[in-house]
C-alpha cells in the first residue's frame, strides 16, 4: 500500500472515531428516550469500537514510521532480530540472563528512535482533513 | 592441577558468573571415577581473580606475548563486566525475565517480519529505561 494511501485510510477512521465521540457525546440525550440495558450494551460496544479504530488508525502510524526507515536501519534490526533468536535458543543461559543481553543490544541502538517517536507523535497529532 | 595421580580442572567461564564449573578425577583406573559439578564461587573470589589476571598482564610487560597480555586483560574486563551485569540481574531480574517472555512471544509470531519484529523488540527495549 502506498504512503498516500495509508494517510487517507488513516484520516478516514480518524474521521469515523470523531463520529463515534460525536454519538458517546450525545449518549446523555437518547438515554432519556431509549431502554436502558440497551443503552449501556449500546454505550459498550461504542466504547470497543473506539478502542479498536484507535488502535487501527495507531497500526497504521506504525506502519507509516516503519515505511520511513532506512535501508540500512531495516537491516539493523532485521540482524537485532536474528541475534535475539540466537541468544533465545541458547540452552546456557537462563531468561535473566538471555532479558538482559537482549535488553543491551536493543537499548544500544538508539538510532532512529527519538525520530520514529517524533514522527508518530506528529501523525497522532495532524489535523483530519 | 595435579595432586598425587588425581587431577582437579576448574573451567572458567565469564559468561557463566557466579558459577565455575569443577572436574575432579582420581587416580584410579575406573573411568567412572571421575566428578563434574558446578559450584558458586562469591564475588569476592571472581574479582580477586580478575585484578589477579590484570596484575598478570601488567607484569609481564614488554617481554611477554601481547597476545597472552591481552587475553589476559580482556578475561580481567570479561568478569568485571559480568560482575557489573549480574549486579543489574538481580536488580531488575523480573523485567529481564518478562522481556525475555516478549520477545518470545514475538518471535512465534508469523504475522510479522523479521524487520518488524526487531523494530518491536527494539521499541520495547527503549520503553523499558532501566537504570541501574
Amino acid at each position: 500500500m502506498w504512503e498516500k494511501d495509508i494517510l487517507e485510510l488513516s484520516n478516514l477512521l480518524q474521521y469515523i472515531i470523531d463520529q463515534y465521540i460525536y454519538e458517546i457525546s450525545q449518549y446523555n440525550q437518547w438515554k432519556q428516550r431509549a431502554d436502558s440495558i440497551y443503552e449501556e450494551k449500546l454505550h459498550k460496544i461504542l466504547e470497543k469500537l473506539l478502542t479498536a479504530l484507535n488502535l487501527v488508525s495507531q497500526i497504521i502510524t506504525f506502519e507509516i514510521a516503519l515505511q520511513k526507515l532506512s535501508l540500512a536501519d531495516r537491516q539493523i534490526y532485521g540482524s537485532l532480530f536474528h541475534t535475539a533468536k540466537e541468544i533465545l535458543a541458547r540452552t546456557d543461559l537462563d531468561e535473566i540472563r538471555q532479558g538482559q543481553i537482549i535488553y543491551d543490544l536493543a537499548a544500544q541502538m538508539d538510532f532512529n528512535f527519538e525520530q520514529l517517536e517524533e514522527f508518530e507523535q506528529t501523525s497522532l497529532e495532524r489535523q483530519v482533513e | 592441577m595435579e595432586l598425587d595421580s588425581s587431577s582437579m580442572k576448574l573451567k572458567i567461564k565469564p559468561i557463566s558468573y557466579p558459577v565455575m564449573q569443577i572436574s575432579l578425577k582420581n587416580g584410579s583406573e575406573h573411568e567412572d571415577d571421575f566428578l563434574e559439578t558446578e559450584v558458586t564461587f562469591p564475588m569476592e573470589f571472581w574479582l580477586s581473580l580478575a585484578l589477579t589476571l590484570k596484575g598478570g598482564a601488567k607484569g609481564m610487560g614488554a617481554f611477554g606475548s601481547q597476545g597472552v597480555i591481552s587475553g589476559l586483560n580482556r578475561m580481567s574486563q570479561r568478569i568485571m563486566a559480568e560482575i557489573k551485569a549480574e549486579e543489574r540481574r538481580l536488580q531488575f531480574k523480573e523485567t529481564y525475565e518478562s522481556f525475555t517472555n516478549f520477545v518470545v512471544q514475538i518471535n512465534s509470531r508469523t504475522d510479522l517480519d523479521d524487520v518488524r519484529k526487531g523494530q518491536i523488540i527494539h521499541d520495547m527495549a527503549c520503553k523499558l529505561k532501566l537504570e541501574a
